[in-house]
């Protein structure tokens, strides 16, 4: 059974100072120490927001460093450690996945980019499976998603309807990972086009950590994200289509139509999910895979590289001609043909970008 | 009571949501409606955002009501306690939405 502990609740101050003013000896100690508790946690949350990196947990021997845990049917994290670093498979299946997919994540970014884990500085990869949520009616059921909270990833078991667990997914892990790589790069603010661009890089490199991992060539590879995570039917194949934006899921009882544009004239204005960060980013993903494909070979070796060098310097608030340009830019150290492969993929979802000299 | 309701983001990204009139419910729904809004505790306009977070799902809630207007968007781990019941009600009324 899922509790809350009052311990890890925030005491609103003015009970906190009546508890200060108690007889009991032993509430008063307890305020005492809430306010101290209280006080780091402020702290603590400043300096992450300064700093990511002084939230980040670094590996003992400075090198790849895993830690899973289970939820055990509880909506807190981390949870319960069942798995570490050095250690054997376990009977659970979505604890191994989640070992195994952030493990395969760590190497393909230290063979190809050099990067040691998502802060460059061997931080620990932490992860929790089995999550859930409460349902309103005094229940908790397994959650339908995964996320990165700042400092780890957590992964749902889907409803067994619709979504499966989804660890199954190594892009989707690769995709929440990449979430942490860019919190200690160019920390693309989510929302509007820079969200979308945040999103776009997390498809980017959890589809190439995919494709690293089991060899496909970028004109034989397939650019679905997530289709392990839904349970089979004909109006669904994944969460998104890199290739073709907005054709992953049609007509679907509970996911609809996909939204995701495939070009610039379509692009989303609303305010939903963050000014459409999950929805644009079919643009950028689109952008991406005509490079790719036009680059050929391995596409984490020139796309790839590009993309990545390009993460590394975009701004923190920036739209998609200013990526666009940045890419084109970076193409150019490659060579004119790099360039102008990454100019025209740019220029086929309508977003124009200069080719240096 | 009008309660207008977008479930959006998520790793998935899929946009869902609903528009309840109390006034055309059948009386118990409409009952559990405007009682679920009443111990929501949601009495201002904002957005209430995690800035860390990435890929948690979003919840748009837009009441209005005699007593006036209420616009708040929350995601999973801004959602207070209070408002859970009122948006699993709204989740379990929502159907797949297309872009705006």
């Amino acid at each position: 059974m899922c509790q809350r502990d009052p311990i890890q609740c925030i005491i609103p101050p003015y009970i906190t100072e009546r508890l200060l003013r108690s007889d009991d000896a032993e509430v008063r100690a307890r305020a005492e120490a809430n306010i101290t508790a209280a006080a780091n946690m402020r702290a603590a949350r400043a300096r992450g927001r300064a700093a990511p990196s002084l939230m980040a947990p670094r590996a003992p021997a400075g090198g790849k460093h895993r830690l899973v845990y289970d939820a055990n049917k509880c909506d807190k994290l981390p949870g319960v450690l069942v798995r570490s670093e050095g250690q054997g498979p376990v009977a659970d299946p979505a604890v191994n996945e989640a070992f195994d997919h952030a493990g395969a994540t760590y190497d393909f970014y230290d063979a190809v980019f050099k990067r040691n884990s998502l802060d460059g500085d061997g931080m620990t990869l932490i992860g929790t499976v089995h999550l859930v949520e409460p349902d309103g009616r005094g229940r908790f059921v397994p959650l339908d998603n995964a996320f990165w909270d700042g400092r780890q990833m957590a992964y749902g078991d889907g409803d067994g309807v619709i979504f499966q667990r989804f660890t199954r997914s190594l892009d989707v892990v690769g995709h929440e990972l990449t979430h942490g790589v860019q919190s200690f790069t160019s920390n693309l603010e989510y929302e509007g086009q820079s969200g979308a661009l945040n999103e776009h890089f997390a498809d980017v490199f959890g589809v190439l950590v995919r494709q690293w991992k089991n060899g496909e060539k970028a004109d034989r590879a397939d650019w679905l994200i997530g289709k392990e995570v839904l349970v089979g039917a004909p109006t669904r194949r994944g969460v998104r289509d890199m290739e073709h934006p907005g054709t992953a899921f049609m007509r679907d009882p509970y996911l609809g139509t996909d939204p995701q544009p495939a070009h610039l004239s379509k692009l989303y204005e609303g305010q939903s999910d963050n000014g459409g960060v999950h929805i644009n980013s079919g643009i950028p993903n689109r952008a991406f895979v005509l490079a790719a494909k036009t680059l050929g070979a391995n596409a984490w070796d020139v796309t790839g590289r590009i993309w990545y060098d390009t993460m590394l310097r975009l701004p923190k608030r920036c739209e998609f001609h200013e990526c666009a340009e940045l890419c084109v830019q970076t193409a150019s150290a490659l060579g004119a043909d790099a360039a102008r492969a990454v100019s025209a993929a740019w220029a086929n979802v309508g977003v124009a970008a200069k080719v240096y000299a | 009571m009008r309660v207008k309701f977008v479930q959006s983001g998520g790793v998935v990204g899929a946009m869902r949501g609903c528009e309840l009139d109390s006034s055309s419910l059948p009386p118990e729904e409409a009952r559990e409606l405007e009682s679920l809004v009443r111990s929501s505790g949601l009495s201002a306009s904002g957005e209430f955002l995690t800035p860390a977070a990435r890929d948690l799902r979003l919840y748009e809630i837009h009441v209005e009501s005699g007593a006036g207007s209420v616009a708040v968007t929350f995601d999973d781990h801004s959602l207070p306690e209070r408002a859970r019941p009122l948006v699993s009600f709204l989740r379990r009324n929502a159907k797949p939405q297309g872009r705006e």
